[in-house]
């Protein structure tokens, strides 16, 4: 079969000392870049281009992209041990991964996470060799009205990861798309809530938002609790997974990376949807959905997956078809501009060694992955019984870097401070910021999407519901306000959460 | 012997005061920074960088690329006009930033004719009109007797509002006298993508991006804005030779600096640029990316940005594009 021919091409490009040795030293940065809090894949890769330039082209891709799909398992363990979500993909998993690390499981946790993604990566590697191409133009079938009855689904089925309130819930969503709305229209140009100010004219980025309300915040609120600056956390329970945990794990795993394939896949904000979607699924078919947020595995296992998987596919569109879904993809056709290599459709067949071999790389990053990090989840878990107090300036100190990191621009930094007083106030308030990300995600796109599709269509709504894709998105997003609304569940959630 | 310690403070404090001084004989005495204003990884950048590697080699002093994206370019502007002429902050400009932006927008905070100093046009990069591959449109008259007879009916797409592939598209549907309807993007990729899927029924974009589409056969070149065809897409008539020699236009690339820069600076720098863009290996490397090579003197480039400026301006105009 052809497969195993471009297989076998690839092992052996992958398997030279020096593209194992380049995969070696991106994986490893990768990781401590996602465990620092801000400082992202984007910055890094950036950064490394340079030193790119004397590397063999294979190897230098191999590097960057090793880099990226690291920066993903490391940016889950800062989400489960300080709750501080390192990319857009790790919001979800602060949500009961965190709450796990409460109550002492924080090993289980990162233990769960790293082999989920393993697993996840691995399939979804296979995934990218056996379908590439087709997946591919599958994708671009994905026009601006599917874009944006996915959007609106996962917008309304938001409300669903909200442990409390339902009314806290819609409204945090609403400041979130309000957020989101601050920069430039796309379709105008016109400023939107940039109040004059050039550093707004591009948004709010999201590190800004989730450094403040989430780390900033967060550190508030724990120095508030705790005068003494005693760790924060319970006694640490065992380093592994139970029978039990694996048990309730792997049906989660393999159902996240599924969905977190397929959502890569789509050009723009593919990835970070498969985590959030993940989660959602999980507790709807969940036997006991109060669990979510007190610390469920399946909360962890899931969207783990479902983010690593998203990390793999979301190669495709700029591998296949030379067009970069997202800021590292543009890099990574950077790096290979940078080495002669025009990024486009004919790099499959023009370069098959470089193409199969950074795929079977890519596996291999995720073995070394799997290796590096499970022993690493005793030293992590150690970190938590490091005292508050030498803690939380290093928490702090990160943050700020990282998010200096991405624009260079101390403006940032200042608006993340901002983010944290408010994200305090929240705390206080007792209002959920994981809606508040999530509507701020995706409002930008879900109207620069309705607007596209409203111009194509030339004002004619119905172009939502004639279109097959969309109207079916739309049908699933009707079906969860019905389920929102039925008395029952509305019960159930009184119940689960009167101690609240 | 507080007071000879202090004196010895003061003595030292005086000594590396004035080395300073000696920087203006020997420049660059330390690293340089070559301000980029679009986010690292694409052609620009590449642009940038590749400027950045080359004169680190001829200057002696490392060329450091800082990327400084933000509100089309606008950022990046403001930071170098406000920034020292003293030769240490370079500057990538694109006919975006000082022919274009300044006829949209009317409260930027730079000027691009008294704030800057052009040093030298380094690249440009001509636009390409794109069909799907199995389109029914096959060339630039199908094009506009189409739009002509269906005005309003075809779309196309562009890398962004008041981008130069959006005012490419204006000027041509003025040149031809068709109308398209114009759908933004954020970026290149997306704009291709959406041709590629079937939103949209044309793209305006860079050479860059769409001449591996178009080699690949994924898509159709209409035309070309330049005045001879390109050797990446031999098969893609010019605009000159399909008969509309106004549509001649490119996205240039140059390098500034602040204004106040002593003419000395200026010319050392511009003739260390000459050198770089007369080598094969820089004719090499941008051609695959359909960059084309270009030369000037300062004095050229002034001219070409103020030529742009008002041509764009007249586009803008007829078109009556705003931002609002």
């Amino acid at each position: 079969m052809e497969l195993f021919d471009h297989l076998a091409l690839g092992l052996e490009a992958a398997f030279t000392l020096n593209n194992l040795l380049y995969c070696f030293v991106g994986v490893t940065l990768g990781t401590l870049v996602g465990v620092l809090p801000g400082l992202g894949p984007v910055a890094t890769i950036a950064m490394l281009l340079p030193i790119t330039y004397g590397l063999t082209p294979s190897a230098a891709l191999i590097m960057l992209s090793g880099i990226y799909y690291g920066a993903q398992y490391g940016g889950s363990t800062t989400a489960i041990l300080v709750n501080l979500p390192g990319e857009s993909s790790s919001v979800v998993t602060c949500l009961d991964g965190h709450a796990m690390a409460r109550k002492g499981r924080a090993g289980v946790a990162l233990a769960i996470a790293a082999i989920g993604s393993f697993i996840a990566g691995s399939l979804a590697i296979l995934l990218l060799a056996a379908a590439a191409t087709p997946l591919a133009e599958a994708a671009l079938k994905f026009g601006p009205a599917e874009y944006f009855s996915l959007m609106l689904l996962g917008l309304v089925a938001a409300i669903v990861l909200a442990q409390g309130d339902v009314l806290k819930a819609i409204a945090m969503t609403l400041l979130g798309l309000l957020l989101g709305l601050v920069g430039t229209d796309v379709n105008s140009g016109a400023e939107r809530f940039t109040f004059g100010i050039p550093e707004l004219s591009d948004g709010i980025s999201f590190v800004v938002i989730s450094m403040g309300i989430f780390g900033i915040a967060e550190i508030i609120a724990n120095l508030e609790r705790d005068h003494a600056g005693k760790a924060q956390v319970a006694r640490v329970g065992s380093l592994m997974p139970s029978r039990d945990d694996y048990r309730r794990s792997w049906k989660p795993i393999l159902r996240g990376t599924g969905l977190g394939a397929l959502l890569g896949v789509l050009p723009g904000g593919g990835a970070m949807l498969g985590s959030f979607a993940s989660y959602m699924i999980e507790k709807r078919l969940a036997k006991q959905p109060e669990r979510f947020g007190l610390g469920a595995i399946e909360g962890v296992a899931g969207p783990e997956s479902a983010n690593n998987a998203g990390a793999q596919t979301s190669f495709i569109p700029m591998l296949v078809l030379g067009l970069p879904s997202n800021a590292v993809m543009a890099l990574m056709a950077g790096a290979m501009m940078i080495h002669g290599i025009v990024p486009g459709p004919q790099v499959i067949d023009e370069r098959p060694e470089l193409f199969w071999g950074l795929i079977v790389s890519m596996w291999l990053g995720n073995l070394l992955l799997l290796v590096l990090n499970l022993p690493l989840v005793g030293i992590w878990v150690r970190l938590l019984a490091v005292p508050y107090r030498l803690l939380y300036p290093s928490i702090l100190l990160f943050c700020c870097i990282g998010v200096y990191s991405v624009n260079n621009s101390l403006f940032d930094v200042l608006l993340t401070v901002a983010f944290g007083l408010l994200g305090y106030l929240f705390i206080k308030l007792r209002c959920e910021p994981a809606p508040l990300l999530l509507g701020y995600l995706l409002g930008p796109l879900m109207e620069e999407n309705l607007r596209r599709a409203m111009l194509l269509s030339r004002g004619d709504v119905t172009v939502f519901f004639t279109r097959p894709l969309s109207l079916t998105l739309l049908i699933l997003c009707a079906l969860v306000v019905l389920l929102m609304l039925s008395p029952r569940l509305r019960a159930t959630r009184q119940v689960a959460f009167s101690e609240d | 012997m507080k007071l000879a310690r202090s004196f010895r403070f003061a003595l030292a404090a005086l000594a590396l005061g004035i080395t300073g001084l000696a920087q203006a004989d020997n420049y660059p005495s330390r690293p340089v920074t070559l301000v980029v204003p679009f986010p690292p990884g694409g052609a620009a950048d590449t642009i940038g960088r590749y400027y950045a590697e080359q004169l680190s080699a001829s200057l002696g002093q490392p060329v450091v690329v800082d990327n400084k994206p933000g509100a089309g370019t606008a950022i990046a502007a403001e930071a170098v006009a406000k920034a020292k002429p003293d030769g240490y902050t370079l500057s990538l400009a694109t006919a975006g930033q000082l022919a274009i932006l300044p006829n949209l927008q009317k409260d930027l905070r730079y000027d691009p004719i008294k704030d800057f100093v052009p040093v030298a046009v380094v690249a440009s990069v001509p636009n390409v009109v794109a069909v799907q591959a199995g389109s029914k449109i096959d060339s630039l008259p199908a094009l506009i007797a189409e739009a002509k007879a269906r005005p309003g009916a075809l779309s196309y797409s562009s890398c962004g509002n008041g981008t130069l592939c959006h005012l490419s598209g204006e000027l041509l549907k003025h040149l031809a006298g068709a109308d398209l309807l114009h759908v933004p993007y954020k970026g290149s990729a997306p704009a291709v993508t959406g041709l590629l899927g079937g939103e949209v029924d044309v793209a305006v974009d860079t050479l860059t991006v769409l001449a591996p589409q178009i080699q690949a056969g994924k898509l159709k070149g209409l035309v070309l804005s330049s005045a001879e065809r390109s050797p990446l897409l031999p098969g893609v008539p010019s605009a000159t030779e399909a008969g509309l020699p106004g549509f001649v236009a490119s996205g240039w690339f140059g390098i500034v600096l602040p204004k106040g820069a002593a003419p000395e600076l200026v010319e050392k720098l511009g003739t260390a640029i000459a050198v770089i863009a007369k080598s094969p290996q820089t004719a090499e490397r941008f051609a695959q990316n359909g960059i084309s090579v270009e030369q000037g003197t300062p004095a050229g480039f002034a001219e070409l940005i103020a030529a742009d400026g008002k041509r764009w301006g007249e586009v803008i105009k007829a078109g009556n594009i705003t931002l609002e």
